[in-house]
């Protein structure tokens, strides 16, 4: 079928009525823009010709309007880096003029175009060299489309990310707020015991749920704990703050650790919401000095063992086999333990952030590698041990993934010189 | 990433966690085993081979299960809980609160 203008809009000729409708609609479309230089004029973007050294060749009608000057006060008498701000100028000078060099062509620029009354336009500008045939570049054509709405809508978006990143901010802030509160200020002094802890929360603006502590108990006994509530966040906030007056409240009355653990587990009961078990795995224990040592007797609630670095070079594990965790369970079973610490030795408690802890490769520390470590840090004091076993957890898996918690209580006494190095 | 599988064999029914259990997927875990209604004396196997993580939400979620099981006079079993899983338990006390079958050698 022939698809020519003159035969399909002669009324004579016979054909098809609905495909000669659909063609008569192309080609009267057609018809409406017949002037490619009324459409360069009036486009609905800016269009705009240099010669290589920025002198504006030509102009088209839009820009014109958008500007507000008439075609003879810039085609030949302005360059195009006079209608750019100062700060648009060192841009076009850094950016825009080595991007034309090196590769002809510089596209999405956000520039602010000076119109003649001096209002600002926020512009997109592309920016293409024409060449000759024999490769000289000739000049460079230029499109500019109007950019107020965007560059609003970018500025509101920077606004909302600005607000975005105080906020972060202020949760950080009251986040390790928080966490301080969570945490003893300081360990206390105890005659002839020294005390160490790390703590490393995984996230900066969560709480983590690993907590310790170390406190008198009137007399010559200490009691201590540390421990790793369910969960992360305010809810893990609400539970340790929880956690630890009900540990340090029960100690009051019975210090005895299985009996501090089933208090622990009333009150942690009594807290919890259906389908929502609220439960910490914890090891809760008593220092006691004891001829020239001291005994420690203690109970664990679903946490893994602690350990007695010996001055020998041994690492004993304090298991407390089937003691279960705390909270989750009506009539759980607490498991005690008890040792004796000799001069040079140190009693390490610490939570899984440390034992599985992540190489790349997938594997974990685990308690028999924990252990192993552990041997070599014999004759160590409690510091040490602490900054040892931290520097390996970095090792291990760079940035931990999980929150960490780790408190050595030793025994400095004369530590044997052999076991020092 | 969880996804959940429910099938029912000669043996009762048997669901499946396939993926991470934490606290952001352990809600798909109780609205499954809620949906599941388990009848008195009934037991539900829930297939842990493919399970690729589990933190201590994922624990509680076990928990809640055993509990609500427990509750409609129903129980399960944890089927192949991954060698992680098994440690957990262990550590926690909870090997003993749990019906197992399966289990990968604890090394």
């Amino acid at each position: 079928m022939m698809c020519g203008a003159d035969t399909q809009l002669d009324p004579d000729e016979p054909g098809d009525g609905e495909e000669s409708a659909v063609g008569s609609a192309v080609v009267f479309s057609s018809l409406l823009e017949d002037s490619a230089e009324d459409l360069y004029d009036t486009a609905p973007c800016g269009y705009l010709s240099t010669l290589m050294d920025g002198e504006i060749a030509k102009v088209n009608g839009t820009l014109l309007g958008w500007l507000g000057y008439r075609r003879e006060e810039l085609v030949g008498a302005r360059r195009f880096t006079d209608l750019l701000t100062a700060a648009g100028r060192l841009y076009h000078e850094t950016h825009y003029a080595p991007l034309l060099r090196m590769h002809g062509e510089a596209r999405e620029l956000a520039l602010d175009l000076v119109a003649a009354d001096g209002r600002r336009l926020p512009a997109l500008v592309t920016a293409v060299v024409k060449s000759s045939e024999d490769g000289q570049p000739l000049l460079v054509r230029v499109t500019v489309f109007d950019a107020r709405e965007r560059r609003s809508y970018e500025r509101e978006l920077l606004e909302s990310k600005r607000k975005a990143e105080r906020e972060r901010e202020r949760l950080q802030r009251l986040t390790s707020t928080l966490q301080r509160t969570l945490l003893p200020d300081a360990l206390p002094d105890i005659d002839g015991v020294e005390v160490a802890a790390h703590y490393h929360a995984a996230s900066s603006d969560q709480v983590g749920g690993d907590f310790y502590d170390l406190f008198p108990l009137g007399g010559d006994q200490w009691g201590f704990f540390l421990g790793d509530v369910c969960g992360k966040g305010p809810e893990a906030a609400v539970l340790t703050s929880l956690t630890r007056y009900a540990l340090r409240a029960a100690a009051v009355h019975d210090a005895d650790p299985s009996s501090v653990l089933t208090t622990l587990n009333t009150v942690l009961r009594q807290q919890r919401r259906p389908g929502a078990p609220r439960f910490c795995t914890v090891v809760f224990g008593v220092l006691e000095p004891d001829g020239d040592g001291f005994t420690v007797v203690l109970a664990g609630g679903g946490h893994p063992p602690a350990l007695v670095i010996r001055a020998t070079g041994e690492v004993d594990v304090l298991e407390t086999p089937g003691g279960q965790l705390v909270g989750a369970l009506p009539h759980p079973r607490f498991t005690g333990n008890s040792t004796r610490l000799d001069p040079g030795d140190v009693l390490v408690l610490y939570t899984d952030g440390l034992t599985e802890a992540r190489r790349a490769d997938g594997t974990m520390l685990e308690e028999e590698g924990l252990a192993e470590i552990a041997a070599g840090l014999a004759g160590q004091r409690a510091e040490a041990v602490v900054k040892s076993l931290v520097d390996v957890l970095t090792e291990w898996s760079g940035e931990p993934s999980d929150d960490t918690a780790v408190l050595a209580i030793g025994h400095p006494g004369a530590i044997h010189p052999e076991a020092r190095c | 990433m969880l996804t959940l599988t429910t099938t029912t064999g000669a043996a009762g029914r048997t669901i499946a966690l396939d993926g991470e259990l934490d606290h952001q997927t352990v809600p798909r875990l109780h609205e499954a085993l809620a949906g599941l209604r388990l009848a008195p004396g009934e037991r539900l196997v829930v297939e842990l081979s493919a399970l690729t993580f589990c933190d201590s939400s994922g624990l509680a979620g076990f928990l809640a299960a055993h509990e609500a099981a427990s509750a409609a006079g129903a129980g399960i079993t944890l089927a192949n809980p991954p060698r992680v899983l098994m440690r957990m338990l262990r550590f926690t006390g909870l090997d003993s609160v749990f019906d197992t079958e399966g289990a990968a050698a604890t090394g």
